[in-house]
């Protein structure tokens, strides 16, 4: 079954755009279907509320209101700190 | 555009400055000056700085990446802040957690899936720990400027 990925930032256009991708090679790597969707932190509660993402990978602070979904650090995408630690992060959110 | 064309001399400071807000003023100040941006860019960096933090720490090297919406910039540029001491800014998505801060990477974005490219690179030059303790040292521009470009024509 296809998952969904919302990742997100401050501006939702320069380090989102290099964490989606970075996120996207990790799922398929991982043999996992998937549909990322990129925007910003700020949109994120009504993002959940209308596609009921399986998880959000964030580079910003996540505030908002997103009820039970998981909710990863994108900075490891970034800096490639701890990046496989996030990477099995994730995937568990999307068992 | 490669990542070597968004580097200049002009857009290299060397800053010896105490606090976070100074740095992004002065060199705000700067790339308005060289009408890289428009009036609004300089409290738009502050306020977004604010906002949503831009720290970075690898094991060898901080930085901070502020960048802002692209209404406010006119050309693409890379501004380079070596700071003589480090300063402290929050790391992104950290939190309230401060980080010291030894580089500041000022991104001007016009057109952000053109531009990814240039940020995914900065990624990956800011892990590699000799270009880092590279630009740490440097004592000139051009040495800035040649440490950079020598690491980006080994990435393509």
């Amino acid at each position: 079954m296809q998952k969904s990925i919302y990742v997100c930032c401050g501006t939702g256009i320069a380090t989102s755009t290099v964490i989606a991708k970075k996120v996207g090679q990790a799922l398929k790597d991982n043999g996992i279907q998937h549909k990322i969707s990129q925007g910003t932190v700020a949109n994120a509660p009504t993002f959940v509320q209308t596609n009921k993402p399986d998880a959000i990978v964030s580079s910003a602070d996540v505030n908002g209101n997103v009820g039970e979904t998981p909710v990863i650090s994108g900075r490891p995408f970034l800096t490639g700190i701890k990046k496989n630690e996030a990477i099995d992060e994730l995937l568990n959110a999307l068992k | 555009m490669e990542i070597k064309e968004y580097f200049h001399d002009s857009c290299v400071y060397f800053l010896n400055l105490e606090h976070r807000d100074d740095v992004l003023k002065k060199m705000s100040e700067n790339v308005q000056e060289q009408s890289l941006v428009k009036a609004s860019f300089g409290r738009a960096i502050l306020d977004r700085e604010k906002e949503f933090p831009t720290g970075l720490d690898t094991d060898h090297i901080g930085v901070a990446l502020p960048h802002t919406d692209k209404e406010h910039v006119i050309t693409p540029f890379i501004a380079v802040g070596v700071l003589e001491h480090p300063v402290s800014f929050q790391l992104m998505g950290g939190g309230n957690v401060e980080i010291e801060v030894d580089i500041v990477f000022m991104l001007g974005v016009t057109d952000p899936s053109a531009q990814v490219e240039v940020l995914q690179q900065l990624m990956e030059m800011i892990q590699n720990e000799e270009l880092s303790n590279k630009l740490e040292s440097a004592q000139t521009k051009g040495e800035v400027i040649s440490s950079l470009q020598h690491f980006t024509s080994l990435m393509s």
